[in-house]
C-alpha cells in the first residue's frame, strides 16, 4: 500500500508542476512499473517534452538523472565510455571508464531524433541486452528508467532504424497548451519561481521502485485479458498474402484480396512482438495500481504502444488514424462475440463437428487471425482422417498450407 | 504444442456466450444484453432486408462506426474512379486526334498519288 500511495504521490508532483496532457503522465507513471522501462515522448518545440522528461527522473532518481541531449556535441563513444589513459601509458592495460550515463538509474535522452548514428547504436545495444561495449569490453547495466524525447519534424533530424523505436515501451504525444491551460502555466511559474523542474522533489527512492516493479511483475493476468491483448496484437500482424515475407508490401499487395476492408489493409509494416510485452506490463501496472483493468483499458493503453511500432498504409495524423483503426477493432472483437468464434473454437478443439466448423468457416471467411486457427484444426483433421483437404476451408478459400510444416504461413494459389 | 492460458482463454469466452452442441447443429441463446442494444438500431434492417425506416433513426456506435468506414472507403474508391475516368477522357482525345491526322494524312497521300 506504502507503495501504491508513492507511486501515487509521484503522478500528484508531476501533475501539479505540468498542465495538461494528464492521460500521458498517467501513461509514464504506469510505465515505469516494470524493469528496463524505456519511454518516449514526442511533440513539436516548445510543448514542454524536456521538462515532463526531467520531472519524472526528478521524482524517481533525484539528482542522480544523467541526461544526454541529441541538441548538443556528443561525442563519439563518450556516452558509454573512455579509455583511462593513465592505465595505458604506464601498465600497458585498456581500462574502460564507464560513463555516468551507463551507471545511472535515471537515464534521459534529449532529442533523441538528433543523437547520431553511432550513439544511437550503442544506446540501442543498452536498452536490448541490458548492457554495454567499448573498447572491446562490456558491462552489465543496472535496472533503470530511461525517459527520452523528440521532435519528429525537427528539420535536422537523423532518421533511426524502425527496431530502435521499437525497443521503447511506449511512445506519448504531447499537446500543445489550450486557452485556458495557459493561464495555468503561467500561474505555476510564478509560484515555483519559473523553474519547475527544480522544486521537483524525489517522491521515492530506486530500490522502492524495484520493489514496486517485482511486485507488479508477480500480477497475474487472467486469461480473458491476456486473450484480448494477444487478440489484439494479432489482428495487427495477420496477413493472407504473408506481408512479412512479401516484396510487394500494401496497398499493392491488398489488390483483389478479400480482407481488403480489414485492419490488415491499412498496416504496412506489422507489429513486433515486443508490443505484447508492453501491452501485458502496462496491464499488470494497471492491476497493481487501480486493482482492475478490462478491454477498453487494454484498447486505450494500445494508442500508446502501437504507434511507434507500425507503419500504415496512408495517414494524415497518426494518433486519430490509430483511434479510427482501434474502434474498428472493438467492433471487431464484439462481431467475434456476436459469432461466438472462441466458443465454437472451444467445441471445435474438443473433436470435429459438421455443425460447428459449418459456422466457423463462416466466421473464417470474414476474420483472419479466427481463420488461421481453424485451419491450423483443418490440418489436424486432415492427419487424423476426418476431414479431406479439399473439404477445408483452406482449399476453398484458395488459400494453401505447406504440408508438413505446420502452418506459418499462407501462400495463395 | 498448446498453451494452457489459450485453452482457457477459450474456455472463459464459452462461459460467458454458451453454445449447445447437438447432432451436426448448433445452437445458442441471445443473452437479452445483446437484445437491448441491438434494439436501437433497426437501420441495417432497412438496409438489407428494405424494411421502412421509422421517422427518427437511432443507431448504436458500432453500427454508425461502420457506416463511417464503409463511407469513407466508398469515397477513396470513388476518387480513385474519378481519376482513371479523367485519364480515359485525356487518353480518347489523343486517340480522337491522332486519328484524324491519320486520316488527313492519308487523305493528303491519296491526293498526290492521284
Amino acid at each position: 500500500m506504502k507503495l501504491r500511495n508513492k507511486i501515487v504521490d509521484l503522478e500528484k508532483e508531476v501533475k501539479s508542476r505540468f498542465v495538461g496532457n494528464e492521460d500521458v503522465i498517467h501513461a509514464i507513471i504506469l510505465n515505469q512499473l516494470h524493469p528496463h522501462s524505456t519511454t518516449l515522448i514526442r511533440a513539436p518545440r516548445g510543448v514542454g517534452k524536456s521538462t515532463l522528461m526531467l520531472l519524472m527522473l526528478k521524482g524517481l532518481s533525484g539528482d542522480e538523472l544523467v541526461i544526454i541531449s541529441g541538441a548538443s556535441e556528443v561525442k563519439r563513444g563518450e556516452v558509454i565510455g573512455r579509455l583511462h589513459i593513465p592505465s595505458l601509458e604506464k601498465e600497458g592495460v585498456e581500462r574502460v571508464l564507464w560513463a555516468s550515463f551507463v551507471n545511472a538509474r535515471g537515464k534521459g535522452l534529449d532529442e533523441v531524433n538528433r543523437l547520431n548514428p553511432y550513439t544511437t547504436a550503442n544506446i540501442h545495444h543498452l536498452m536490448q541486452f541490458g548492457e554495454v561495449w567499448a573498447y572491446g569490453q562490456k558491462t552489465p547495466v543496472e535496472d533503470y528508467s530511461l525517459v527520452a524525447n523528440e521532435n519528429p519534424m525537427d528539420a535536422t533530424s537523423f532518421i533511426h532504424p524502425p527496431p530502435f523505436y521499437d525497443r521503447f515501451d511506449i511512445c506519448i504525444f504531447l499537446n500543445s497548451l489550450t486557452f485556458s491551460e495557459k493561464f495555468q502555466l503561467q500561474e505555476l511559474m510564478n509560484e515555483y519561481g519559473l523553474n519547475l523542474v527544480d522544486s521537483m522533489p524525489q517522491v521515492l527512492s530506486f530500490e522502492e521502485l524495484g520493489e514496486a516493479r517485482k511486485e507488479v511483475a508477480q500480477v497475474d493476468l487472467d486469461p480473458e485479458l491476456a486473450g484480448y491483448i494477444n487478440l489484439l496484437v494479432r489482428d495487427f500482424q495477420a496477413c493472407i498474402r504473408d506481408k512479412e515475407r512479401s516484396e510487394v508490401k500494401p496497398p499493392s499487395l491488398c489488390e483483389g484480396c478479400h480482407f481488403i476492408r480489414n485492419i490488415c489493409g491499412e498496416i504496412k509494416e506489422p507489429l513486433s512482438e515486443r508490443a505484447t510485452v508492453a501491452l501485458m506490463n502496462l496491464a499488470k501496472a494497471v492491476i497493481w495500481l487501480h486493482g482492475e483493468c478490462d478491454l477498453e483499458m487494454v484498447l486505450r493503453i494500445a494508442l500508446w504502444v502501437l504507434p511507434h511500432r507500425v507503419a500504415l498504409v496512408r495517414t494524415r495524423n497518426l494518433l486519430v488514424s490509430f483511434q479510427d483503426l482501434l474502434v474498428r477493432e472493438r467492433i471487431k472483437m464484439e462481431d467475434r462475440n456476436f459469432r461466438r468464434e472462441w466458443p465454437l473454437l472451444n467445441e471445435l478443439r474438443k473433436g470435429y463437428n459438421n455443425g460447428a466448423y459449418k459456422l466457423a468457416k463462416e466466421a473464417a471467411f470474414e476474420d483472419i487471425t479466427f481463420a488461421e486457427e481453424l485451419m491450423k484444426l483443418e490440418e489436424k483433421w486432415i492427419g487424423e482422417g476426418v476431414l479431406r483437404r479439399e473439404e477445408t476451408f483452406a482449399t476453398q478459400m484458395g488459400w494453401r498450407t505447406p504440408t508438413g510444416r505446420g502452418i506459418s504461413r499462407y501462400e495463395r494459389d | 504444442m498448446s498453451s494452457e492460458k489459450f485453452k482457457k482463454f477459450l474456455e472463459s469466452q464459452a462461459r460467458k456466450t454458451p453454445v449447445s452442441l447437438g447432432k451436426g447443429q448448433i445452437s445458442w441463446q441471445d443473452r437479452d444484453e445483446r437484445k437491448v442494444s441491438a434494439q436501437p438500431s433497426d437501420f441495417l434492417e432497412s438496409v438489407y432486408f428494405g424494411e421502412e425506416l421509422r421517422d427518427t433513426v437511432v443507431m448504436e456506435r458500432s453500427v454508425a462506426a461502420m457506416l463511417k468506414h464503409q463511407l469513407a472507403s466508398l469515397e477513396d474508391e470513388n476518387e480513385h474512379l474519378r481519376k482513371s475516368l479523367k485519364i480515359l477522357k485525356i487518353a480518347s482525345i489523343v486517340v480522337v486526334v491522332i486519328a484524324i491526322v491519320i486520316i488527313y494524312n492519308l487523305w493528303l497521300l491519296l491526293k498526290l498519288l492521284q
